[in-house]
């Protein structure tokens, strides 16, 4: 069953355990974290760095490369994830124009 | 939708599995992230994972460090050591059920050989 996380349902589908890097964040001291997904909240992502610790970092101003399963990354913007993480699975997403 | 509710709820309850030895307290957040998202869509719990976490207090159970599991009086009884709730299974079902196929192959042959 696990592994069926793909670019088409991300959005969708659950974060937690996914590797993560930040690409861009407004605030500098966010940008280039990278590591693995803890936690996960309405406005907040929660990482684990190598070392041990833990970094929570806004959705809605950063822009997150998500490694997959299988080997792929994905880029998203934050901003379309910021809802509860039971809320995502129903959610319709907008294109931006 | 459904189809990627469900299958959340096994990654969550197999990271909670994984987390548990080192972060007990995310595991518990695992559980109730999977207890949301079944909430929410009325999904049954997977029938393996619904007697890993504790009716009561809701956390994560390992046989073992956190929780006790007993046979007695017919039912599979799991004894949360973090609040002590005791959750009872009842296996009277499964015991009837392995009676009467040890006993109905053998009325079958003795009818053939009147």
């Amino acid at each position: 069953m696990v592994g069926m996380i793909t670019p088409q349902n991300i959005m969708r589908h659950e974060l937690v355990g996914l590797g993560v890097r930040v690409a861009r964040s407004t605030h500098q001291g966010f940008t280039g974290l990278e590591g693995k997904v803890v936690n996960e909240t309405k406005n907040t992502l929660t990482l684990e760095d190598g070392e041990g610790r833990e970094k929570t970092i806004p959705k809605k101003t950063s822009t997150f490369h998500f490694k997959l399963p299988d080997g792929g990354t994905v880029e998203i913007e934050g901003r379309i994830i910021v809802s509860r993480p039971e809320d995502r699975i129903k959610k319709r997403f907008k294109k931006h124009g | 939708m459904i189809k990627i509710a469900y299958e959340r709820l096994e990654i969550l309850f197999k990271m909670a599995e994984e987390e548990f030895s080192l972060h007990p307290l995310r595991s518990h957040r695992y559980v109730e992230m999977a207890r949301n998202i079944a909430q929410k869509y009325n999904l049954k719990m997977p029938s393996y994972w619904r007697c890993r976490y504790c009716k009561g207090c809701k956390r994560f159970l390992k046989p073992g460090l956190n929780s006790k599991v007993r046979l007695n009086q017919q039912a599979v009884t799991v004894k949360c050591l973090e609040c002590g709730e005791v959750s009872t299974m009842p296996y009277v079902k499964e015991q009837k059920s392995k009676r009467r196929k040890k006993i109905e192959p053998r009325t079958f042959q003795e009818g053939t050989h009147e």
